[in-house]
């Protein structure tokens, strides 16, 4: 499940970007070279995920300002997420 | 003083090249952890995401050179509509700008209050079976007040601006990040149009107060010719007085470039030179021609 899930950030993560899924590294930070998502994008980042997370764990979710924290990697992402929704 | 900056930009060069490592770094990680930002200005426009800056300037339409300070501290965030499809959040902010530039000294402190607000999702291409509801062009809103402390004229500057811009996750769209074949970041861009209300003793007339409020629409662009390396900003402003009882000119076209140097690939510093030309906001409206080195910092 946690993999399926990860897989699914990712994708939210590529679109944002601009980039394939394949060329997502874990270990890319969210604001820096190369996805370089800015606050704005990070912004509607957070609205897509929340509604992911809300579709599997409505009572969880998750703040513009945990995805906006800087060095937040994608990783990073994806465990937070996966935590918000097997909470 | 001419001569001391090239100086000064290696002495930093050299910290921004070993920045991954120095106390530099430390008091970045110091500074994320108290959630406290810092940048060239928080005004709403994409400046937001410049550094804080301190520039050495040549000023075209008289003889001065001068140096110039800008930074903005952003204190901490409150983001309400934690469970909505929709996202706002307030913050308080505190700038300081200063110029030693003898044809308009320039020494202000700002405070005041923005908000951001996202009302709608943006929709993402190729995402699959995934919930992907929202708009394919997301408007986004943002407020900015500023109250500020004119030392040099001894009087309180009041601006208020309003603004809205449009973001995407397709291609070619504003917000919509471009690649190369590579899939290196190149750039992107936003358009915004927005109303400003400005409250300004002393702009026109000395011992009158001049209450205008203007239209605006800008174009800011991000692009990087060598990844990681270089990049340049366009921005260019036209705003129009919207208030005939204001002796204010009616249009007010404002253009500024910019092109930056990282050294050592990293992005926390950078030196660059930037020039603008046309009636500058920051300078109470006066026509300005101002080409500038700067050394740009940000946590």
């Amino acid at each position: 499940m946690s993999d399926l899930i990860k897989q699914n950030v990712k994708a939210y993560i590529s679109s944002a970007a601009n980039m394939p899924v394949s060329e997502i590294k874990d270990e890319y930070v969210l604001k820096e070279d190369p996805l370089k998502l800015d606050d704005t994008k990070l912004g509607f980042l957070t609205l897509s995920l929340r509604g992911y997370i809300k579709t599997l764990n409505p009572s969880e979710t998750i703040t513009v300002k945990e995805i906006r924290k800087n060095g937040l990697s994608v990783k990073g992402t994806c465990e937070l997420v996966v935590k918000k929704i097997e909470s | 003083m001419k001569n001391y900056f090239p100086i000064l930009i290696f002495i930093l060069l050299s910290v921004g090249v070993n920045a991954q490592d120095s106390c530099w770094m430390k008091f970045s990680n110091w500074m994320n952890n108290n959630k406290i930002s810092i940048r060239k200005t928080f005004d709403g426009s994409k400046s937001e995401n410049k550094p804080a800056c301190f520039s050495f300037q040549e000023n075209h339409r008289s003889e001065n050179d001068f140096f110039n300070l800008d930074i903005g501290v952003k204190l901490f965030e409150l983001e309400l509509l934690k469970d909505k499809t929709s996202s706002l959040i307030f913050y308080p902010k505190v700038e300081w700008h200063k110029s030693a530039d003898t044809a308009g000294l320039k020494n202000k402190l700002d405070g005041g209050i923005n908000f951001e607000f996202l009302p709608f999702l943006l929709k993402s291409p190729k995402i699959g079976g995934l919930p992907n509801k929202g708009l394919i062009v997301a408007p986004w809103i943002q407020g900015t007040s500023s109250f500020k402390r004119n030392f040099i004229d001894k009087v309180y500057e009041t601006r208020l601006t309003g603004q809205v811009s449009f973001a995407s996750n397709y291609k070619f769209m504003p917000g919509c990040t471009f690649r190369d074949k590579k899939y290196n970041y190149r750039g992107i861009y936003y358009p915004y149009f927005g109303i400003e209300y400005n409250k300004i003793p002393d702009l026109i007339t000395k011992g009158e107060t001049e209450e205008f409020s203007l239209f605006f629409s800008r174009l800011f662009i991000d692009f990087w010719f060598l990844h990681k390396t270089i990049e340049m900003n366009i921005e260019g402003v036209y705003r129009q007085n919207i208030d005939m009882s204001s002796q204010l000119r009616k249009h007010l076209p404002f253009y500024t470039s910019s092109l930056y140097y990282y050294p050592g690939k990293q992005e926390a510093f950078s030196v660059g030179f930037e020039y603008k030309q046309g009636y500058d906001s920051d300078s109470k409206y006066q026509l300005v021609q101002i080409s500038s080195l700067k050394v740009n910092f940000k946590f």
